[in-house]
Protein backbone atom coordinates (compact mmCIF):
# COMPACT_ATOMS: atom_id res chain seq x y z
CA UNK A 1 0.00 0.00 0.00
CA UNK A 2 2.84 2.33 0.97
CA UNK A 3 4.62 1.54 -2.28
CA UNK A 4 1.51 2.31 -4.25
CA UNK A 5 1.13 5.65 -2.50
CA UNK A 6 4.77 6.54 -3.19
CA UNK A 7 4.41 5.62 -6.88
CA UNK A 8 1.19 7.63 -7.14
CA UNK A 9 2.71 10.69 -5.50
CA UNK A 10 5.79 10.42 -7.72
CA UNK A 11 3.60 10.18 -10.82
CA UNK A 12 1.54 13.19 -9.73
CA UNK A 13 4.71 15.18 -9.02
CA UNK A 14 6.10 14.20 -12.42
CA UNK A 15 2.95 15.22 -14.25
CA UNK A 16 2.76 18.50 -12.32
CA UNK A 17 6.36 19.41 -13.03
CA UNK A 18 6.13 18.53 -16.75
CA UNK A 19 3.19 20.91 -17.07
CA UNK A 20 4.70 23.66 -14.94
CA UNK A 21 4.51 26.26 -17.66
CA UNK A 22 1.71 24.70 -19.66
CA UNK A 23 -0.35 27.89 -20.05
CA UNK A 24 2.57 30.01 -21.23
CA UNK A 25 3.87 27.23 -23.50
CA UNK A 26 0.44 26.75 -25.03
CA UNK A 27 0.25 30.45 -25.90
CA UNK A 28 3.78 30.50 -27.27
CA UNK A 29 3.19 27.44 -29.43
CA UNK A 30 -0.04 28.92 -30.75
CA UNK A 31 1.62 32.19 -31.67
CA UNK A 32 4.85 30.72 -32.98
CA UNK A 33 3.10 28.29 -35.30
CA UNK A 34 0.29 30.55 -36.35
CA UNK A 35 1.93 33.89 -36.72
CA UNK A 36 -0.22 36.99 -36.61
CA UNK A 37 0.24 40.40 -38.11
CA UNK A 38 2.38 42.79 -36.11
CA UNK A 39 4.35 40.13 -34.27
CA UNK A 40 8.04 39.43 -34.31
CA UNK A 41 9.03 35.93 -33.36
CA UNK A 42 12.47 34.59 -32.77
CA UNK A 43 13.35 31.08 -31.83
CA UNK A 44 16.69 29.40 -31.41
CA UNK A 45 17.66 25.85 -30.56
CA UNK A 46 21.10 24.56 -29.80
CA UNK A 47 21.91 20.89 -29.82
CA UNK A 48 24.99 18.89 -28.95
CA UNK A 49 26.19 17.64 -32.34
CA UNK A 50 27.87 14.64 -30.78
CA UNK A 51 25.00 13.32 -28.69
CA UNK A 52 22.08 15.00 -30.45
CA UNK A 53 20.90 16.22 -27.05
CA UNK A 54 19.25 19.65 -26.93
CA UNK A 55 21.24 22.10 -24.82
CA UNK A 56 19.20 25.25 -25.04
CA UNK A 57 15.95 26.50 -26.53
CA UNK A 58 14.96 30.16 -26.72
CA UNK A 59 11.73 31.78 -27.84
CA UNK A 60 11.16 35.50 -28.07
CA UNK A 61 7.89 37.07 -29.06
CA UNK A 62 7.22 40.76 -29.32
CA UNK A 63 4.08 42.40 -30.52
CA UNK A 64 2.70 45.89 -30.82
CA UNK A 65 -1.00 46.73 -30.82
CA UNK A 66 -1.94 43.44 -29.25
CA UNK A 67 -3.65 44.40 -26.00
CA UNK A 68 -5.63 41.19 -25.88
CA UNK A 69 -2.45 39.15 -26.35
CA UNK A 70 -0.80 41.05 -23.49
CA UNK A 71 -3.77 40.18 -21.29
CA UNK A 72 -3.60 36.52 -22.33
CA UNK A 73 0.09 36.29 -21.43
CA UNK A 74 -0.39 38.05 -18.06
CA UNK A 75 -3.16 35.57 -17.32
CA UNK A 76 -1.01 32.60 -18.42
CA UNK A 77 1.92 33.70 -16.28
CA UNK A 78 -0.35 34.13 -13.27
CA UNK A 79 -1.85 30.69 -13.77
CA UNK A 80 1.60 29.09 -13.93
CA UNK A 81 2.92 31.12 -10.99
CA UNK A 82 2.17 28.49 -8.38
CA UNK A 83 4.55 25.97 -9.88
CA UNK A 84 7.43 28.46 -10.32
CA UNK A 85 10.55 28.11 -8.19
CA UNK A 86 11.34 31.81 -8.46
CA UNK A 87 8.84 34.57 -9.14
CA UNK A 88 9.79 38.22 -9.54
CA UNK A 89 7.11 40.72 -10.36
CA UNK A 90 7.40 44.49 -10.71
CA UNK A 91 5.36 47.38 -11.98
CA UNK A 92 7.20 50.49 -13.06
CA UNK A 93 4.78 53.14 -14.23
CA UNK A 94 2.85 51.58 -17.07
CA UNK A 95 5.36 48.76 -17.58
CA UNK A 96 4.63 45.43 -15.99
CA UNK A 97 7.47 42.89 -15.69
CA UNK A 98 7.48 39.29 -14.58
CA UNK A 99 10.34 36.83 -14.43
CA UNK A 100 9.64 33.25 -13.51
CA UNK A 101 12.15 30.45 -13.09
CA UNK A 102 11.58 26.72 -12.98
CA UNK A 103 14.22 24.11 -12.31
CA UNK A 104 14.96 20.74 -13.95
CA UNK A 105 15.34 21.69 -16.69
CA UNK A 106 16.07 25.30 -15.94
CA UNK A 107 13.46 27.53 -17.54
CA UNK A 108 13.63 31.30 -17.38
CA UNK A 109 10.50 32.99 -18.69
CA UNK A 110 9.97 36.72 -18.67
CA UNK A 111 7.16 38.97 -19.67
CA UNK A 112 7.14 42.72 -20.21
CA UNK A 113 3.93 44.56 -20.97
CA UNK A 114 3.65 48.28 -21.61
CA UNK A 115 0.38 49.55 -23.02
CA UNK A 116 -0.34 47.52 -26.12
CA UNK A 117 3.26 46.29 -26.42
CA UNK A 118 4.14 42.83 -25.17
CA UNK A 119 7.45 40.96 -25.08
CA UNK A 120 7.81 37.37 -23.96
CA UNK A 121 11.15 35.68 -23.55
CA UNK A 122 11.32 31.97 -22.79
CA UNK A 123 14.61 30.20 -22.32
CA UNK A 124 15.02 26.54 -21.48
CA UNK A 125 18.48 25.33 -20.53
CA UNK A 126 18.64 21.56 -20.56
CA UNK A 127 22.27 21.48 -19.54
CA UNK A 128 25.15 23.93 -19.23
CA UNK A 129 27.29 24.23 -22.33
CA UNK A 130 30.81 22.90 -22.19
CA UNK A 131 33.23 25.79 -22.33
CA UNK A 132 35.41 25.52 -25.42
CA UNK A 133 39.07 25.84 -24.57
CA UNK B 1 -25.39 -5.49 -93.21
CA UNK B 2 -25.40 -1.97 -94.60
CA UNK B 3 -24.71 -0.67 -91.14
CA UNK B 4 -21.74 -3.01 -90.70
CA UNK B 5 -20.26 -1.87 -94.04
CA UNK B 6 -20.84 1.79 -93.09
CA UNK B 7 -19.11 1.36 -89.70
CA UNK B 8 -16.20 -0.54 -91.30
CA UNK B 9 -15.71 2.21 -93.89
CA UNK B 10 -15.75 4.86 -91.14
CA UNK B 11 -13.18 2.94 -89.06
CA UNK B 12 -10.85 2.48 -92.06
CA UNK B 13 -11.21 6.20 -92.84
CA UNK B 14 -10.31 7.25 -89.29
CA UNK B 15 -7.31 4.89 -89.18
CA UNK B 16 -5.94 6.07 -92.51
CA UNK B 17 -6.40 9.75 -91.60
CA UNK B 18 -4.64 9.19 -88.23
CA UNK B 19 -1.78 7.40 -90.01
CA UNK B 20 -1.48 10.29 -92.44
CA UNK B 21 -1.41 12.78 -89.54
CA UNK B 22 1.23 10.73 -87.75
CA UNK B 23 3.34 10.61 -90.90
CA UNK B 24 2.98 14.38 -91.12
CA UNK B 25 3.82 14.79 -87.42
CA UNK B 26 7.37 13.49 -87.66
CA UNK B 27 8.77 14.62 -90.98
CA UNK B 28 12.50 15.14 -90.67
CA UNK B 29 14.68 17.15 -93.09
CA UNK B 30 18.33 18.08 -92.75
CA UNK B 31 19.78 21.18 -94.41
CA UNK B 32 22.96 23.07 -93.50
CA UNK B 33 23.28 21.15 -90.25
CA UNK B 34 19.77 22.14 -89.11
CA UNK B 35 17.29 19.32 -88.66
CA UNK B 36 13.68 20.20 -89.44
CA UNK B 37 10.82 18.18 -88.03
CA UNK B 38 7.16 18.75 -88.50
CA UNK B 39 5.03 18.41 -85.43
CA UNK B 40 1.28 18.62 -85.93
CA UNK B 41 1.61 21.17 -88.68
CA UNK B 42 4.23 23.34 -86.95
CA UNK B 43 7.74 22.77 -88.23
CA UNK B 44 10.52 22.66 -85.67
CA UNK B 45 14.17 23.33 -86.42
CA UNK B 46 16.77 21.59 -84.30
CA UNK B 47 20.19 23.09 -83.91
CA UNK B 48 23.06 21.10 -82.47
CA UNK B 49 25.74 22.88 -80.49
CA UNK B 50 28.80 21.49 -78.79
CA UNK B 51 29.74 23.38 -75.61
CA UNK B 52 31.71 21.16 -73.23
CA UNK B 53 32.47 24.11 -70.91
CA UNK B 54 28.91 25.36 -70.55
CA UNK B 55 28.33 26.95 -67.13
CA UNK B 56 25.23 29.04 -67.56
CA UNK B 57 21.79 29.01 -69.20
CA UNK B 58 19.88 32.26 -69.53
CA UNK B 59 16.38 32.10 -70.96
CA UNK B 60 13.93 34.84 -71.81
CA UNK B 61 11.41 32.59 -73.59
CA UNK B 62 9.05 29.73 -72.82
CA UNK B 63 11.48 26.83 -72.74
CA UNK B 64 11.69 23.20 -71.69
CA UNK B 65 15.20 22.33 -70.57
CA UNK B 66 16.04 18.68 -70.09
CA UNK B 67 19.33 17.49 -68.64
CA UNK B 68 20.18 14.05 -69.93
CA UNK B 69 23.04 11.62 -69.82
CA UNK B 70 25.09 11.72 -73.01
CA UNK B 71 28.15 13.07 -74.74
CA UNK B 72 29.62 15.91 -72.64
CA UNK B 73 28.71 19.31 -73.98
CA UNK B 74 26.14 18.10 -76.52
CA UNK B 75 23.20 20.52 -76.78
CA UNK B 76 20.12 20.24 -78.99
CA UNK B 77 17.88 23.27 -79.33
CA UNK B 78 14.51 22.96 -81.09
CA UNK B 79 12.22 25.85 -81.92
CA UNK B 80 9.33 26.56 -84.30
CA UNK B 81 10.83 27.09 -87.76
CA UNK B 82 8.73 30.21 -88.36
CA UNK B 83 10.47 31.83 -85.40
CA UNK B 84 14.01 30.94 -86.53
CA UNK B 85 15.01 34.41 -87.75
CA UNK B 86 13.53 36.11 -84.69
CA UNK B 87 15.37 34.02 -82.13
CA UNK B 88 18.82 34.12 -80.70
CA UNK B 89 19.86 30.77 -79.26
CA UNK B 90 23.60 30.93 -79.05
CA UNK B 91 26.55 30.10 -76.86
CA UNK B 92 28.54 33.13 -75.74
CA UNK B 93 31.44 33.86 -73.45
CA UNK B 94 33.83 31.26 -74.89
CA UNK B 95 31.22 28.55 -74.78
CA UNK B 96 30.29 29.18 -71.15
CA UNK B 97 26.91 30.83 -71.52
CA UNK B 98 23.86 29.69 -73.49
CA UNK B 99 21.38 32.48 -74.09
CA UNK B 100 17.88 31.77 -75.36
CA UNK B 101 16.01 34.89 -76.34
CA UNK B 102 14.72 37.15 -79.06
CA UNK B 103 16.93 38.56 -81.76
CA UNK B 104 17.12 42.26 -81.03
CA UNK B 105 18.45 43.08 -84.50
CA UNK B 106 15.23 42.29 -86.35
CA UNK B 107 11.71 43.54 -85.97
CA UNK B 108 9.69 40.95 -84.07
CA UNK B 109 6.55 39.39 -85.58
CA UNK B 110 3.16 40.46 -84.31
CA UNK B 111 2.24 36.89 -83.53
CA UNK B 112 4.55 34.62 -81.56
CA UNK B 113 4.52 30.88 -82.13
CA UNK B 114 6.49 30.24 -78.99
CA UNK B 115 4.29 29.50 -76.02
CA UNK B 116 4.11 27.04 -73.17
CA UNK B 117 2.41 24.62 -75.62
CA UNK B 118 5.01 25.11 -78.34
CA UNK B 119 8.12 26.08 -76.37
CA UNK B 120 11.76 26.14 -77.28
CA UNK B 121 13.20 22.77 -76.29
CA UNK B 122 16.72 22.41 -75.03
CA UNK B 123 18.20 18.99 -74.35
CA UNK B 124 21.69 18.98 -73.00
CA UNK B 125 24.25 16.76 -71.36
CA UNK B 126 26.77 18.78 -69.39
CA UNK B 127 28.30 18.37 -65.96
CA UNK B 128 29.73 21.88 -65.68
CA UNK B 129 26.45 23.77 -65.32
CA UNK B 130 26.42 26.14 -62.34
CA UNK B 131 23.87 28.82 -63.16
CA UNK B 132 20.34 28.85 -64.55
CA UNK B 133 18.56 32.16 -64.98
CA UNK B 134 14.96 32.16 -66.08
CA UNK B 135 13.09 35.22 -67.25
CA UNK B 136 10.56 33.40 -69.41
CA UNK B 137 8.52 30.31 -68.58
CA UNK B 138 10.84 27.43 -67.91
CA UNK B 139 10.28 23.80 -67.20
CA UNK B 140 13.49 22.21 -66.01
CA UNK B 141 13.57 18.43 -66.12
CA UNK B 142 16.61 16.85 -64.56
CA UNK B 143 16.86 13.29 -65.81
CA UNK B 144 20.60 13.15 -65.23
CA UNK B 145 21.62 14.90 -62.01
CA UNK B 146 25.04 16.35 -62.76
CA UNK B 147 26.01 19.89 -61.80
CA UNK B 148 29.13 21.75 -60.85
CA UNK B 149 30.05 22.16 -57.18
CA UNK B 150 27.95 25.31 -56.98
CA UNK B 151 24.48 25.67 -58.47
CA UNK B 152 22.61 28.94 -58.62
CA UNK B 153 19.05 29.08 -59.94
CA UNK B 154 17.48 32.50 -60.39
CA UNK B 155 13.88 32.90 -61.45
CA UNK B 156 11.93 36.03 -62.13
CA UNK B 157 9.06 34.47 -64.04
CA UNK B 158 7.64 30.94 -63.86
CA UNK B 159 9.87 27.98 -63.23
CA UNK B 160 9.00 24.34 -62.66
CA UNK B 161 11.73 21.97 -61.62
CA UNK B 162 11.20 18.23 -61.79
CA UNK B 163 13.93 15.99 -60.46
CA UNK B 164 14.44 13.04 -58.18
CA UNK B 165 17.61 14.74 -56.96
CA UNK B 166 19.77 17.81 -57.46
CA UNK B 167 23.40 17.49 -56.44
CA UNK B 168 25.98 20.26 -56.13
CA UNK B 169 28.75 19.49 -53.71
CA UNK B 170 29.23 22.90 -52.10
CA UNK B 171 26.10 24.95 -52.52
CA UNK B 172 22.63 25.08 -54.03
CA UNK B 173 21.11 28.53 -54.14
CA UNK B 174 17.57 29.34 -55.24
CA UNK B 175 16.66 32.98 -55.77
CA UNK B 176 13.06 33.55 -56.72
CA UNK B 177 11.19 36.70 -57.67
CA UNK B 178 8.47 34.95 -59.62
CA UNK B 179 6.75 31.60 -59.17
CA UNK B 180 9.07 28.69 -58.55
CA UNK B 181 7.76 25.19 -58.00
CA UNK B 182 10.35 22.57 -57.18
CA UNK B 183 9.29 18.94 -57.22
CA UNK B 184 12.64 17.64 -56.09
CA UNK B 185 12.91 14.64 -53.78
CA UNK B 186 16.46 15.20 -52.61
CA UNK B 187 18.71 18.27 -52.44
CA UNK B 188 22.25 16.95 -52.12
CA UNK B 189 24.67 19.66 -51.07
CA UNK B 190 26.59 21.17 -48.16
CA UNK B 191 24.80 24.56 -48.16
CA UNK B 192 21.21 25.19 -49.17
CA UNK B 193 20.14 28.80 -49.57
CA UNK B 194 16.59 29.81 -50.39
CA UNK B 195 15.73 33.43 -51.12
CA UNK B 196 12.18 34.25 -52.03
CA UNK B 197 10.33 37.40 -52.95
CA UNK B 198 7.63 35.68 -54.99
CA UNK B 199 5.99 32.28 -54.51
CA UNK B 200 8.33 29.42 -53.71
CA UNK B 201 7.39 25.76 -53.34
CA UNK B 202 10.14 23.51 -52.03
CA UNK B 203 9.78 20.02 -50.60
CA UNK B 204 11.80 16.88 -50.05
CA UNK B 205 14.85 16.02 -48.03
CA UNK B 206 18.26 17.62 -47.93
CA UNK B 207 21.71 16.55 -46.89
CA UNK B 208 22.75 20.21 -46.40
CA UNK B 209 24.63 20.98 -43.20
CA UNK B 210 23.87 24.68 -43.44
CA UNK B 211 20.44 25.89 -44.48
CA UNK B 212 19.43 29.50 -44.84
CA UNK B 213 16.01 30.72 -45.88
CA UNK B 214 15.17 34.37 -46.38
CA UNK B 215 11.71 35.29 -47.48
CA UNK B 216 9.60 38.34 -48.08
CA UNK B 217 7.26 36.39 -50.33
CA UNK B 218 4.89 33.46 -50.04
CA UNK B 219 6.45 30.16 -49.11
CA UNK B 220 5.41 26.59 -49.15
CA UNK B 221 8.40 24.83 -47.67
CA UNK B 222 8.43 21.29 -46.36
CA UNK B 223 11.93 19.96 -45.86
CA UNK B 224 13.40 17.11 -43.90
CA UNK B 225 16.83 18.03 -42.61
CA UNK B 226 19.76 16.74 -40.61
CA UNK B 227 21.93 19.81 -40.36
CA UNK B 228 24.37 21.76 -38.22
CA UNK B 229 22.64 25.08 -38.65
CA UNK B 230 19.24 26.21 -39.84
CA UNK B 231 18.40 29.88 -40.15
CA UNK B 232 15.04 31.23 -41.30
CA UNK B 233 14.19 34.91 -41.61
CA UNK B 234 10.69 35.58 -42.84
CA UNK B 235 8.68 38.73 -43.28
CA UNK B 236 6.43 37.03 -45.77
CA UNK B 237 3.56 34.59 -45.54
CA UNK B 238 2.73 30.98 -46.27
CA UNK B 239 3.89 27.85 -44.47
CA UNK B 240 7.49 26.96 -43.70
CA UNK B 241 7.97 23.53 -42.18
CA UNK B 242 11.18 21.79 -41.19
CA UNK B 243 11.43 18.26 -39.83
CA UNK B 244 14.35 16.16 -38.63
CA UNK B 245 17.31 17.34 -36.61
CA UNK B 246 19.38 20.52 -36.47
CA UNK B 247 22.19 21.42 -34.06
CA UNK B 248 21.46 25.12 -34.18
CA UNK B 249 18.17 26.65 -35.22
CA UNK B 250 17.46 30.36 -35.53
CA UNK B 251 14.05 31.49 -36.67
CA UNK B 252 12.95 35.09 -37.03
CA UNK B 253 9.48 35.83 -38.25
CA UNK B 254 8.08 39.30 -38.66
CA UNK B 255 5.44 38.56 -41.24
CA UNK B 256 2.44 36.29 -41.36
CA UNK B 257 4.14 33.04 -42.22
CA UNK B 258 3.35 29.92 -40.27
CA UNK B 259 6.71 28.48 -39.34
CA UNK B 260 6.54 24.93 -38.06
CA UNK B 261 9.64 23.57 -36.46
CA UNK B 262 7.94 21.58 -33.72
CA UNK B 263 8.92 18.32 -35.41
CA UNK B 264 12.52 19.50 -35.35
CA UNK B 265 14.53 18.13 -32.41
CA UNK B 266 11.36 17.12 -30.59
CA UNK B 267 8.76 19.32 -28.95
CA UNK B 268 9.36 22.38 -26.70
Amino acid sequence: MKRLLIICSLLIAGVTSSHAQEHIDALLTRDIEGNRHGMTLRSAVKRDPETGEIIKRVYELSAIDHKSLAKEFIEAFKRDRESADVWDESENGSIYNVTAVWQNPKRVYSLAVGGSMVTVYAQTIYREEKQSK
Amino acid sequence: MRRVIFVAVMVIGVISSATAQNRDAYVVRVKDGVITTSENGLEYDTQIIEAPDLEEIVSHLPVVVTLVDGREGHIEISYPKVEAEYLRCKVYDNGKSLIIGRNGDVEQPKRSYISEHTPVRVTLSVTTLRSIANMGDMSLNIEHDSFDKWLNIVNSSTLFINASSISAEDKIELVNHGTMTCHVDNWRTENLMLTNAGYLFVEGTTTAKYIEQNSIGIDSTNLEVDCSKLEVISTGSGVIEYRGTADEVNITSMGQATIRTSELNGQM
